[in-house]
């Protein structure tokens, strides 16, 4: 494997991670979720991943975006509530930023990234502050943006990224949610991490996890 | 056209035979095979057999002159110009390297026209998205401010907008009514959405307007207005997409909020209401009790539900037969009026004037009944009471008149000798006593429910009191033992006391029909004074003990024997001892005397 891209094979793997982190996490996102919404995230997401796990290789050796694209339609339809159009939308423009290619770089993955980003924005309506996935994904995207200006190692870079998610999941703690069935919640929404937010850094964490797997499994 | 060489091998003839995109490089970097199909995919533009790789594919647009086996995708430039995406691959074989080249154009059209899909598709799940949160606050507000509030909110949040207000028309009126308002002062209350429009141009100052209508049923709901730097397409769109379902909602709250209103004020008046009212399903089972009838039946609310009416109204007929319920479950029609008996869970029966009417809840077959009762247990004790009081005093009145007659006629009509007229005028004046003793009574039974019975409170000696009532009547001195403890002091009305005593040593021997002594004993008492008369008469029956102390109340044994009475008495005697701050009692058992006792406390009472 080279370690500055990532081969479509890869992206298989990374999903069939993210699928098995889903499912480990469950009930922790579960029980995030049920403090200020309505305690489902956690079985949303697993039920979700375990459909895309379940039904992506019936697409074949497709390019990388196709495959982002197949991912994000399906968790449209298959994560309840609202986390599946908001992920699916993250998927999908990722997806398309990407295209074709059966390989991306850093300055690919920061682009897919920031597509995803503007996607939830956009879909969301949200913004950082708001207590939502944004607070984790637009820090690891610019965390992404940012060592890819710098040319920095793919895998230094994936994980600033994660850090930077990680670190936005916390700052969610304190936050007053302006968005979403938790802003009914009003100042009592504070005190609270949120799930979404936590889910996204679960799954850019998966990333790494994977992509080091496999580095680690190739060296051996 | 480029000059086709003939296949030099057999390689260069499968090529051909399979029509692929491929040419041959000899293993000293010049081109020895261009297939017709890969010329024709590059437009012909040069003959390239002999010319070197790195000439070709530079002629191609590409930098770097490296077919590696791994297929690399490039774009590859034609004779016209126009880039091809491709896909090449270098394919090692005796004669040099295979180039296969895959044309991708097609896939690069599919892939735009999928994209082109994809971007739509993304703008509309955007718009449905939008539609989803938004319902969902719909779905989940509690009430109309709440609903307001977020989806205020939820229009500013999306659109940007750095103040807004939501005017909401209520169900009567066309006034445009401030429901909800963010980063503005109080707005107006606006006749329309003209004003609400000019008035909120005017706040906006220099910034951008957006004025929302939100109509369902085709009406004007209400208006949201919207005051921010600059509101994009995509605001616009999020907000056609939203008002129509922003409009039915409020709508909707507003009328299940007037309804709600609506059925707390029934409540409220079923609940206040002194009327009892009972509800039953139409198998005349209780669905409902307010708060009067819980209370005359003496069952919470909760433990009659569900029960059988017969079960909760202590009626015996158990939902048939007489049951008025049934009747009117069958017929569909009211009773009007209805005098009818209760029963509480504690047993005590009330009387009740009941009206009982079909009800009908929601579908056919959802019938129920209800009942209005009206305790009239106080007005019947009443009617008895004046029945009683009719009764007994035109007897009372009947019997003295009558010897009264029979005196006078005596004296009259007949040559009576002296001792005989002397007995005459002696009945007479006793008649005339007694006479007056009821008219006393019956006086006093006016002061004591006037609230005027005053008392003269003055230090009195017990054994002088005794002594002073035996001396009343002369004869009682050989029926009445006495016992007085010596001493003793009491404050009392000396009269009125009198009054008591007198009226039941009067009781004592009056239903004493055997000649029996009666006992009069009076002893001091931790607080007090206590007077018992006691005799060995025909006694008073143990259900019928309490109730001689209320008016016109006498024992059935007392009527029976045809001993005169106005029932008056032990209820007087009862209110003197209690204006005194004392009480009264009664010990017997039937057959075999009374007991009346009471007790004056020795502080007198202020």
């Amino acid at each position: 494997m080279n370690t500055n891209s990532i081969e479509a094979s890869v992206f298989w793997e990374i999903i069939g991670g993210f699928a098995a982190t889903m499912d480990e996490n469950s009930d922790y996102l579960t029980a995030l979720d049920a403090a200020i919404g309505d305690g489902d995230h956690g079985r949303n997401m697993a039920h979700g991943f375990a459909s895309v796990r379940e039904e992506l290789p019936a697409l074949g050796r497709v390019g990388i975006g196709p495959l982002l694209r197949a991912v994000g339609l399906n968790l449209v339809s298959s994560v309840g509530g609202a986390s599946g159009p908001l992920y699916g939308a993250v998927f999908i423009e990722a997806g398309i930023a990407t295209g074709l290619v059966q390989r991306v770089e850093l300055p690919d993955l920061a682009r897919m990234m920031r597509a995803g980003c503007d996607a939830l924005a956009r879909r969301g309506r949200c913004k950082v502050g708001d207590k939502t996935i944004m607070d984790a994904l637009a820090p690891a995207t610019e965390a992404l943006e940012a060592a890819a200006a710098q040319r920095t190692p793919l895998l230094e870079a994936l994980q600033a990224s994660v850090s930077a998610a990680h670190a936005g999941m916390l700052s969610t703690i304190p936050l007053v949610a302006r968005c979403g069935l938790a802003m009914q919640y009003g100042e009592r929404s504070a005190g609270h991490q949120d799930a979404g937010a936590t889910s996204c850094y679960l799954l850019l964490n998966s990333i790494l996890n994977t992509v080091l797997r496999l580095g680690m499994e190739r060296e051996r | 056209m480029m000059l086709m060489a003939e296949p030099a091998s057999a390689v260069a003839e499968v090529i051909a035979a399979l029509d692929a995109n491929a040419l041959v490089i000899s293993a000293g970097g010049l081109v020895t095979y261009v297939s017709p199909a890969l010329d024709a995919l590059l437009g012909g533009d040069g003959d390239w057999v002999g010319q070197s790789w790195a000439h070709v594919w530079a002629v191609l647009g590409q930098n770097a002159p490296l077919v590696s086996r791994r297929p690399q995708r490039v774009q590859l430039r034609r004779g016209d110009g126009q880039l091809v995406a491709a896909q090449v691959q270098g394919i090692a074989i005796s004669s040099g390297t295979l180039v296969v080249v895959k044309d991708l154009s097609g896939e690069e059209e599919r892939e735009r026209e999928s994209v082109r899909i994809f971007h739509e598709a993304q703008s509309q799940a955007d718009d449905l998205f939008a539609l989803y949160q938004i319902t969902q606050f719909m779905a989940t507000a509690q009430n109309l401010n709440q609903l307001c509030d977020t989806l205020l909110h939820e229009v500013m949040r999306s659109t940007e907008a750095e103040a807004g207000c939501l005017l909401l028309k209520d169900l009567y009126g066309d006034t445009l009514l401030p429901a909800a308002w963010l980063n503005l002062g109080q707005p107006p209350i606006l006749a329309d959405e003209q004003a609400a429009r000019a008035w909120v141009e005017q706040a906006a100052g220099s910034n951008s307007l957006l004025m929302l209508p939100l109509s369902a049923e085709e009406q004007t709901v209400g208006v949201a207005l919207l005051i921010g730097r600059d509101f994009d397409q995509h605001s616009r769109r999020f907000l056609q997409t939203v008002a129509h379902e922003m409009a039915i909602a409020l709508r909707a709250m507003q009328r299940r909020e007037e309804l709600a209103a609506q059925e707390q004020k029934l409540e409220a008046i079923v609940a206040a209401t002194t009327d009892s009212i009972i509800q039953v399903d139409q198998h005349c089972r209780v669905v409902g009790v307010n708060p009067a009838a819980a209370a005359l039946l003496e069952v919470s609310e909760t433990a009659a539900l569900g029960r059988a009416c017969a079960d909760v109204l202590g009626c015996a007929n158990q939902c048939a037969g007489d049951c008025p319920f049934a009747a009117v479950l069958s017929s569909r029609k009211p009773i009007e009026y209805q005098e009818r008996e209760v029963q509480a869970t504690t047993g005590l029966r009330h009387s009740v004037a009941a009206s009982y009417a079909p009800l009908e809840v929601g579908g056919d077959d959802a019938l129920g009944a209800v009942a209005i009762l009206l305790d009239i247990t106080r007005q019947k004790q009443i009617e008895q009471i004046k029945d009683d009081f009719i009764t007994t005093v035109s007897h009372e009145l009947r019997t003295p008149l009558t010897l009264l007659r029979g005196y006078s006629d005596t004296l009259l009509h007949l040559r009576l000798t002296r001792e005989q007229q002397q007995r005459c005028f002696t009945g007479i004046a006793n008649t005339t006593a007694a006479l007056s003793r009821l008219v006393e009574e019956v006086l006093d039974v006016t002061r004591i429910e006037e609230g005027r019975l005053a008392l003269q409170v003055e230090e009195l000696s017990v054994a002088e009191l005794v002594e002073s009532t035996l001396r009343i009547q002369p004869e009682w001195r050989q029926r009445i033992e006495a016992h007085t403890d010596g001493g003793l002091l009491i404050w009392a009305d000396r009269v009125r006391l009198t009054q008591v005593l007198v009226n039941l040593i009067d009781n004592a021997l009056k239903y004493s029909p055997g000649g029996q002594p009666v006992h009069l004993r009076v002893r001091a008492l931790a607080g007090g004074v206590e007077f018992t008369v006691q005799d060995d008469g025909i006694g008073i029956p143990g259900a019928e003990q309490d109730a001689l102390f209320t008016r016109f109340q006498r024992a059935s044994n007392a009527r029976a024997s045809q001993i005169p009475g106005s029932g008056l008495g032990l209820y007087i005697c009862r209110a003197i001892i209690e204006a005194h701050g004392g009480r009264i009692w009664l010990t017997s058992v039937q057959h075999r005397g009374a007991t009346v006792g009471f007790m004056i406390p020795a502080q007198p009472n202020k």
